[in-house]
């Protein structure tokens, strides 16, 4: 390795002004960053690790202040003291950096062309035809396929793969020494993520660049770090070459870490129970329109294109698929949250395609739904009690407020919370926390199936696992069927006995879960399960 | 909550604060650090108290004539002995000499006749909160003189005292239009955002066009159809029933389509989950959701009313004497020549100022205040 040093950085240290007083976001991180390298940052939300990255770019907002003995040597130069006029020299065009949403940072009345040449043109004395050659280069680079054409395409005419591959190409424009990748692929599905991790180390050899890389993904790190630090509340709580940390870690922290990878499989099951749930040749089909206002045609798209399922009690059914594969479209649909086109769907023997509102709702209190983000899936203005009574009062179940009570906090403790925080709001409790209260809403009503939407997505790591162990417990104790909608192969593996594998509408694949995952038969398949568990190809 | 290996405590923040925070205690505590925002709800919390208390505030009985175009008396704390730490106030009134041009006699402060001024001093009868009668006044001069702070009008009453007391009939115009206009706008706007549909087809092109409806000349039309002779209370009413009738709309707008994003949110889609019906989805969901942009736009309405009635009662279309509003004291001032010998009577712009001031201060922070997740 060359041993040449590209940043090296100490104590850095960042404070945010809160009301009545500081809070200490970083504390004394200090790491190297040989040239041609690539270090990892890890940790978990709040870790610090984002405010490390933009502190080192320079991008903190004003609410920050970096302390006095923060020192990042770039070039011989402390960087924490350049003015913001050098700064603006080196961000760009030595450092650049990468971030998590793609949606949202390319300028969508621009064209892509546009932007590129932009960036060239601020940095470069180039004419705006050799920037835009220059550009199409770039694309080529970064493997967009017919570069000539989307140069001048505008960012919402490219997938969200592709417009990552663009923000590289920014990133790479003027041939940096650093790129920082800020959580570079959370954002996008798991096949893709694969090919812009890939396309980031090639690059990252040809041009001898060194990359810092901040995630929480461990899989990802431990594929293409050669050297990591984990941090934990702004501290760095352990560093070390890759190998080494991960077959021996040292700090606590890092063990738990790794330890809370979705592990463990699915409660064993009697597969000769009767069926909870069953759907079938259920197509869902939304009308949209093509063309202009006047000579514009209309046609259907299936969503969800004539699909079967059955699912029987105590049974976890995985319906996995990449984003716009219709997965939740289907699990709303048989929940009859969704307007059903076609199709038949039984609930425990009873036809409930054909019920109306008020029809459903003796089987509304049967049939749960816990949603991905628990930040949106609670209303802020009720208390956790109010939150979790509200389906007890709607569906008339305990006759008194005391016996009301006594099923809100037996909820509250199935779900791993303290029976004390009754009159708490959401806001005060943390993802998982949260995802909790979400799940303690939906056992309240003592269902016979719950419809998990993404549940662990929007989850740190050991959060994640900690729900998973809770979903297993609760199924263990009451029996529950669940429907469970992830695009996670690994926690699907963790939760799921049977597994349905979606694209574009229609089903794939399906089977056994140790069956699929680990002898999958279609091309997709195979990619979605090589993504996931091997992610380097 | 169980404690795993390796989960020190996050030592990064404060963990002082136990109890939980209401929405109210939240809202707060973030329009607290607003200084326009609190400056609005002092200034606020002023006028109301003002216009609540008018009668007491007001040094002079506002329909009482004395001399037309008094200006205002000079406030001075001197006196022919020196410093006095009590202000005194000096009446201003035509001396002997005659200006060299225009032959008018000079006026000045009558700087023989000083009269202290006095807090709760005697002054004209009245009826504390409409309840207890009594003759004392916040502000006055002690031997029960008149005191004309900001000057007279042509009818020699007292502007200040108009003012204050004129605060009434505009601030009750601007609340309770405001109060019918929140209560028309949300529901309509509710209803409409959340049946959607046909429903919501039609009433939005209903909403279309009476935006879209010239407002002026239908307030001067609408006004014309009042018999001059009709009593004031059916004047204010209808003056009331017009602001309402073409400003609910904008407001039923906003609330739709804060429905509308409500409606696709996933607490509410919890709801629907545990078999809520819809009157429930939309009290207890949508409605306390919706609350936090509806007040902002009381707040920020409230001066809009004030401005139309100030300018409708200059026109004298929204009040008839001898009621008193601040755009009626305002038509006083229609006249060029007016305005040029007498400039104190354009002190009721200063009054609307203030007060569109305040309120839109306070619905500034508020805005920024309300929604604290």
């Amino acid at each position: 390795m060359n041993q040449q040093i590209a940043i090296e950085a100490k104590n850095i240290g960042v404070s945010f002004k809160v009301d009545g007083g500081q809070v200490e976001a970083v504390k004394d991180v200090s790491f190297t960053l040989h040239k041609g390298q690539t270090i990892a940052l890890v940790g978990e939300s709040g870790s610090g690790k984002s405010v490390t990255a933009r502190a080192i770019m320079k991008l903190l907002s004003k609410r920050a202040s970096v302390s006095d003995n923060t020192e990042i040597l770039y070039g011989g130069k402390n960087m924490a003291r350049l003015s913001d006029k050098e700064m603006r020299g080196l961000r760009g065009n030595r450092l650049t950096m990468i971030f998590q949403e793609p949606m949202s940072s390319l300028n969508p009345v621009y064209t892509i062309g546009k932007q590129l040449a932009e960036i060239l043109r601020i940095h470069q004395k180039i004419s705006k035809a050799d920037a835009f050659k220059r550009a199409v280069d770039l694309l080529k680079e970064v493997q967009i396929p017919d570069p000539e054409a989307r140069v001048r395409q505008y960012p919402h005419q490219l997938s969200g793969g592709q417009r990552q591959r663009v923000m590289i190409a920014m990133a790479l424009a003027n041939k940096p020494d650093v790129l920082i990748a800020d959580e570079p692929t959370t954002a996008l599905d798991v096949t893709v993520q694969a090919e812009i991790l890939n396309l980031i180390k090639v690059l990252k050899e040809k041009n001898g660049m060194a990359v810092i890389l901040i995630t929480h993904d461990l899989t990802v790190v431990r594929q293409f770090a050669d050297h990591v630090y984990v941090m934990q509340h702004g501290l760095v709580r352990e560093s070390g070459p890759t190998e080494q940390l991960f077959t021996n870690p040292q700090h606590p922290y890092t063990k738990r870490l790794l330890g809370s990878e979705p592990k463990g499989h699915a409660n064993a099951m009697d597969v000769s129970k009767e069926t909870v749930l069953e759907g079938r040749n259920v197509r869902v089909t939304y009308t949209l329109r093509k063309g202009g206002a006047f000579r514009g045609t209309n046609y259907n798209l299936h969503a969800v294109d004539g699909l079967s399922l059955i699912l029987k009690r105590g049974e976890t059914l995985g319906l996995v698929g990449e984003s716009g594969s219709g997965k939740t479209t289907f699990g709303q649909a048989l929940m009859r949250l969704n307007k059903l086109t076609e199709g038949e769907v039984d609930f425990l023997g009873h036809r409930i395609d054909t019920l109306d509102r008020l029809g459903m709702k003796p089987f509304r209190q049967r049939m749960q739904i816990v949603f991905q983000d628990p930040f949106s899936s609670l209303n802020p203005r009720m208390s956790v009690r109010q939150i979790i009574e509200e389906g007890l009062i709607v569906n008339g179940i305990g006759k008194t407020r005391a016996e009301r009570l006594e099923r809100v906090k037996q909820a509250l403790r199935d779900s791993g919370l303290p029976d004390t925080i009754l009159a708490r709001f959401p806001h005060e409790f943390s993802g998982g926390q949260r995802q909790r209260l979400a799940i303690a809403r939906a056992v309240a009503l003592e269902p016979e199936f719950i419809l998990l939407d993404e549940p662990t997505s929007a989850l740190d790591l050991s959060v994640q696992a900690q729900i998973i162990e809770l979903l297993r417990k609760l199924q263990r104790d009451k029996g529950l069927s669940y429907l469970f909608i992830s695009h996670d192969l690994k926690v699907v593996r963790a939760l799921c006995h049977r597994v349905i594998v979606m694209q574009n509408g229609k089903i794939v694949e399906e089977g056994p879960v140790a069956d699929v995952l680990e002898r999958p038969q279609t091309d997709y398949t195979k990619r979605l399960v090589r993504a996931a568990f091997e992610i380097a190809t | 909550m169980s404690t795993h290996e390796g989960e020190a405590d996050d030592a990064r923040i404060s963990t002082v604060s136990t109890t939980s925070q209401t929405y109210g205690a939240l809202v707060w505590r973030r329009l607290r650090k607003s200084i326009p925002g609190m400056v609005g709800l002092v200034l606020v919390t002023l006028l109301l108290v003002f216009a609540l208390f008018a009668n007491f505030f007001s040094p002079m009985n506002p329909n009482a004539a004395t001399t037309s175009f008094a200006p205002p008396d000079k406030i001075s704390f001197f006196s022919k002995d020196g410093f006095t730490l009590w202000p005194v106030a000096y009446p201003v009134t035509e001396g002997a000499e005659l200006d060299p041009i225009t032959f008018q006699p000079l006026m000045g402060p009558d700087m023989d006749n000083p009269r202290p001024l006095a807090l709760f001093a005697k002054g004209w009868e009245y009826k504390f909160l409409g309840l207890i009668p009594t003759n004392r006044h916040f502000i006055g001069v002690s031997d029960g003189t008149p005191l004309h702070l900001l000057g007279t009008d042509k009818l020699g009453r007292d502007i200040l005292s108009r003012g204050i007391v004129g605060s009434r009939i505009s601030l009750m115009i601007a609340l309770v239009s405001i109060a019918l206009i929140t209560v028309i706008g949300t529901l309509t706007g509710i209803m409409s955002g959340y049946l959607g549909g046909k429903f919501d087809l039609w009433f939005q092109r209903f909403v279309e066009i009476i935006l879209a409806f010239p407002q002026l000349p239908l307030y001067l039309a609408l006004t014309t159809l009042i018999p001059v002779t009709a009593p004031s209370y059916i004047f204010l009413s209808f003056v009331i029933a017009v602001i309402v009738g073409l400003g609910w709309a904008q407001l039923s707008r906003e609330v739709r389509a804060k429905t509308m994003s409500m409606a696709r949110v996933d607490y509410v889609r919890a709801a629907m989950a545990v078999g809520a019906s819809d009157n429930r989805i939309i009290t207890r969901h949508i409605l306390p959701n919706v609350m936090s942009h509806v007040i902002v736009s009381i707040t920020l309405g409230i001066p809009t009313i004030i401005l139309l009635e100030s300018f409708l009662g200059y026109l004298g279309f929204a009040v008839k004497p001898p009621l008193i509003s601040w755009g009626l004291m305002l038509q006083d001032a229609g006249t060029f020549s007016v305005i040029g010998s007498y400039p104190w009577i354009l002190s009721p712009v200063g009054f609307v100022l203030l007060a569109v001031f305040a309120f839109n201060a306070l619905g500034d922070g508020l805005r920024d205040a309300i929604d604290p997740y």
